[in-house]
């Protein structure tokens, strides 16, 4: 079933909305969450907690894009689910991942700007937007799909050492462009 | 801000950046080449990545003639290859990632060609217990634009899925109208012995099973049908309207020449 008729089926408040969703979008849903937790049980309550949140917010919302707008209901609940699993035990690998963005934060937070929602997202859109489509394509796989290193360098074929490199530039490349466009500055 | 808040707010970057990212594929072969090769840079990554979702696979009921290996002399390990009589109700999604016009035409070492179908058969590839289904066209060549086969050769081109009225793949429309006797503009790649899929401890080397693959199901051909001219029209928007195969050809020669 294409998304625009799931999509109409949450408007219609069919439960078949999340049958069909289950269907085309439990595996990738599972597997973003399977990135974050580590935790297959976990990771199925995320999936599951991901239909009931479209379900609740669909309508009003109309997604244009029903993978990305479910991917981004998987990671925010899965992340939220990582603090709380945190205060037990951590998720080594994602702590990992976690641990790689820091290097694109620089020490101080421009306090004296506001940023409106979305604004550093749109920033780091026109970064991604201004490099290599290849390397683009790593990046977004390690920070938006949470895929490990050993997953993303097998399937493009190339060694995870020059993963590992390709990902520490770009991250500083990232953090540079952050403090040009005035979203983050060191002092 | 920490690593968290910045993990969310990536989580809210343009949603075409993420599309882009996000592979998928069910089944449908993916053209895994060797590290060294360029063009699984950009189009096998759609092949690579190889997230599947999706499938609903309902009532698939393949009939297969399975008397009919094929030769695998570089292979390596537990893979068997067979033609099958049918690829029914099967449902296929994948996406790919975008290249422009000039990526699709000069970024990879493609063979380009005007031919023929001749025969199409559809195939199912086992390693080591995981099946894909793919096929394999035939294709009369009747004029040659880029690379190394003659005129009046009959090359042997793998298709990334199966051919069949009953099989919907996403973003694969041009190869899913592939038919025998349809005329059209090809544009695969010659596999040498740097193409290959690992998967489950085997080695599926492409050279084994067909003379050149074609790399995704909808970019690397343009067809001759009744229904008028087949391509993917997003891709090459600077010939969206075209009608003829006469006018993709004028227009590849200007962008290879």
């Amino acid at each position: 079933m294409d998304d625009e008729k799931i999509v109409d089926l949450y408007w219609e408040r069919s439960e078949l909305a999340i049958a069909e969703t289950s269907i085309k979008y439990g595996k990738y849903c599972r597997t973003i969450a399977l990135n974050i937790l580590s935790n297959h049980l976990d990771a199925q309550e995320c999936e599951n907690d991901t239909y009931i949140a479209a379900w609740n917010t669909i309508p009003p919302t109309r997604p244009l894009k029903l993978l990305v707008f479910l991917g981004r209901l998987t990671r925010n609940i899965a992340l939220d689910r990582y603090d709380y699993n945190t205060a037990k035990k951590r998720n080594g690998k994602f702590n990992v991942l976690l641990s790689e963005l820091e290097e694109c934060i620089p020490s101080v937070y421009n306090v004296e700007s506001q940023y409106e929602s979305g604004q550093v997202s749109n920033v780091i859109s026109n970064f991604l937007s201004s490099i290599d489509s290849e390397i683009r394509v790593m990046f977004i796989r390690r920070y938006w799909y949470s895929d490990s290193l050993k997953d993303i360098s097998k399937q493009l074929g190339i060694s995870e050492s020059k993963l590992k490199s390709i990902l520490f530039r770009t991250r500083n490349k990232l953090k540079v462009y952050l403090e040009k466009e005035g979203i983050l500055y060191e002092q | 801000m920490n690593n968290k808040q910045f993990y969310r707010e990536i989580g809210e970057i343009d949603e075409d950046l993420i599309e882009e990212a996000r592979i998928v594929q069910k089944k449908c072969s993916s053209n895994k080449s060797s590290p060294n090769k360029s063009w699984i840079k950009l189009v096998t990554v759609a092949a690579s990545f190889a997230l599947i979702v999706g499938v609903a696979g309902i009532g698939i009921s393949l009939i297969n003639s399975r008397n009919n290996p094929f030769h695998l002399s570089l292979s390596k390990g537990n893979i068997q290859v067979y033609y099958t009589n049918n690829a029914a109700s099967m449902q296929q999604d994948y996406n790919l990632v975008s290249l422009s016009e000039e990526e699709l035409l000069t970024k990879r070492d493609t063979t380009i060609f005007k031919g023929t179908i001749v025969e199409i058969r559809n195939i199912i590839v086992n390693m080591d217990g995981d099946e894909l289904y793919m096929a394999i066209a035939k294709i009369n060549v009747s004029k040659v634009y880029r690379g190394n086969c003659n005129e009046n050769d009959t090359i042997s081109v793998l298709l990334p899925c199966p051919i069949s009225n009953h099989v919907w793949v996403e973003d694969s429309g041009t190869v899913s109208a592939m038919r025998e006797g349809m005329t059209g503009i090809f544009m695969p790649i010659q596999y040498s012995e740097s193409y290959a899929r690992e998967q489950n401890g085997t080695k599926l080397y492409y050279k084994d099973i067909a003379d050149y693959g074609i790399l995704d199901g909808e970019r690397y051909a343009f067809l001759e049908t009744e229904k008028g001219l087949v391509f993917s029209n997003l891709a090459y928007k600077s010939i969206s309207n075209a009608k003829t195969l006469d006018e993709v050809e004028t227009y590849i020669k200007s962008m290879i020449n």
